[in-house]
């Protein structure tokens, strides 16, 4: 059997911006923002306020007591982004051979919440035990975990721990498994929800988080602009499903996309700070992996955290990557509306991109005002552009640790 | 507190952790009849063990029915002190 093409025929997202991945896109589309001050018990004690938290999120609404009581925040994600994804998908898992689907999901720091909540009632209750079911929620497999379970999904399980670029990542090896027809269907993507007082204090350590806008703290993310001060912390999750194409036409499934390359590569240059080289060349190598010229691609969806040093990099990552063609592509930061997912982004990005081809409809950078010299592309400032073409994009990520990850799909 | 109490008491607990309904809870029930699996049981009895102020060891976590696991508080609560 020669090489598979590999399809998107499913999607499920929840997401600072909504509860399903269509509500997602029209908010980012319309320019709303998820990102706002925090009404968490301990926000007082925090110098940075502001992040964008999934918000009217009822557990009790997706799962029995005891189930929501024994699944970290990150997990219920997770399932709730899987089961859109499923049915989004109308595949029919019970007339399926289950040992051929699996999960490949990314996540940066898994069940947070429950670590630190055992923490909590060590160290500041003086507690001397904890909760039977504290690993099984805080460990970094979980969410995948329960996802295979709840689905009897007897395929491959893996979890991809690769920081902002652990969903790009876990889509881009869960593509292999289709490409090569070691596998019929996969889920994929990534989790996170982390925002956890010890987790925000860690952010606010490495000088990283955004400052308030003073005037309005919805526009506190700044990618690309000259007077961006950081990144906004996210949370929630989106998971895909991927098929082959033969497999897809053949069940008469709708099709978002194909993915056409991917390609991931390391830094290893710094710990934190990112590498212009060591972009470039993993979004070379999804060009060479994808065959396709940079001028071919209408739209690359960046990583674009708003911090000072990612968007310059990230900028010059595009330029030596594309070259003249860096000009002419459309480029935009979604983080500016739904801030930095973290594990999460890649996927949240990637459906983002499925969604502008479905819609050939570009979503903004926001609150992109001052021009940076430094950062002289074309960001889709401000405001969303409709009736646009967009047949091929790409989702970069780039991570702490050097990891980055590049996809690129195409509309059939 | 009499056994009827540290049954009541009991009830109170699972009720509060998994929508069941309550006139399930006999005594003679057996855990596994009520979908309870050996990790809801050691949740259970992290539970009993806060609200009752006992220590359950590792080795006694062997219960197949809501009577047993009455049974083993009422005789911690008495061996440790706690009656």
């Amino acid at each position: 059997m020669g090489l598979q093409r590999v399809v998107v025929t499913g999607i499920g997202t929840i997401s600072p911006l909504g509860h399903d991945a269509e509500t997602h896109f029209s908010s980012l589309i319309a320019g709303k923002s998820g990102v706002r001050y925090l009404d968490y018990d301990f926000v007082d004690k925090l110098d940075c306020k502001i992040a964008a938290p999934v918000t009217g999120f009822d557990p009790l609404a997706h799962f029995v007591k005891n189930k929501a009581a024994t699944i970290d925040r990150v997990t219920q994600f997770s399932l709730v982004a899987a089961q859109q994804a499923i049915t989004d998908s109308g595949l029919n898992l019970e007339q399926e051979n289950r040992e051929r689907i699996g999960i490949y999901l990314g996540t940066g720091m898994g069940g947070a919440a429950s670590i630190e909540e055992g923490y909590v009632r060590l160290y500041r209750d003086n507690a001397n035990r904890l909760k039977p079911f504290t690993v099984l929620m805080a460990m970094n497999n979980a969410a995948a975990s329960q996802i295979a379970l709840d689905f009897n999904l007897l395929g491959p399980n893996f979890t991809y721990c690769t920081a902002c670029s652990s969903s790009t990542v876990a889509i881009g090896e869960a593509w292999r498994l289709i490409r090569t027809g070691e596998a019929d269907a996969m889920l994929a993507g990534g989790a996170e929800a982390l925002l956890t007082f010890g987790t925000i204090k860690a952010w606010e350590a490495l000088r990283t988080l955004a400052n308030e806008d003073p005037k309005d703290v919805s526009k506190s993310c700044k990618p690309f602009s000259k007077n961006r001060s950081g990144l906004v912390l996210g949370e929630g999750a989106a998971i895909v499903v991927l098929e082959s194409l033969e497999r897809a036409q053949a069940r008469g499934a709708k099709i978002y996309g194909e993915i056409i390359g991917y390609a991931s590569g390391n830094d290893s240059d710094h710990i934190t700070k990112p590498s212009a080289e060591g972009q470039a060349r993993a979004i070379k190598a999804a060009l060479r992996s994808a065959d396709i010229a940079p001028q071919e691609v209408d739209y690359i969806n960046a990583h674009g955290t708003g911090t000072v040093l990612n968007d310059a990099t990230e900028t010059a990552a595009i330029k030596l990557s594309f070259g003249e063609a860096a000009q002419k592509v459309a480029v935009s930061s979604t983080k500016s509306l739904h801030g930095h997912l973290m594990g999460a982004t890649g996927a949240v990005e990637f459906v983002t991109c499925l969604l502008a081809m479905k819609h050939q409809a570009l979503p903004p950078t926001a609150n992109l005002d001052e021009p940076d010299p430094a950062c002289d592309l074309d960001y889709v400032a401000n405001v969303a552009r409709t009736g646009v073409k967009v047949d091929t994009v790409m989702s970069t990520s780039f991570a702490f640790g050097g990891t980055s990850g590049v996809l690129v799909a195409r509309k059939l | 507190m009499s056994t009827m109490d540290t049954y009541e008491t009991l009830k109170e607990i699972m009720l509060d952790k998994f929508e069941m309904d309550a006139s399930a809870l006999t005594m003679e029930a057996t855990l596994e009849s009520l979908a309870i699996d050996s990790l809801d049981t050691f949740d259970i009895i992290f539970a009993a063990e806060e609200k009752f102020d006992i220590k359950v060891p590792n080795d006694e976590v062997e219960i197949k029915t809501v009577g047993d696991v009455v049974s083993l508080i009422d005789r911690l609560r008495k061996e440790q002190g706690k009656v």
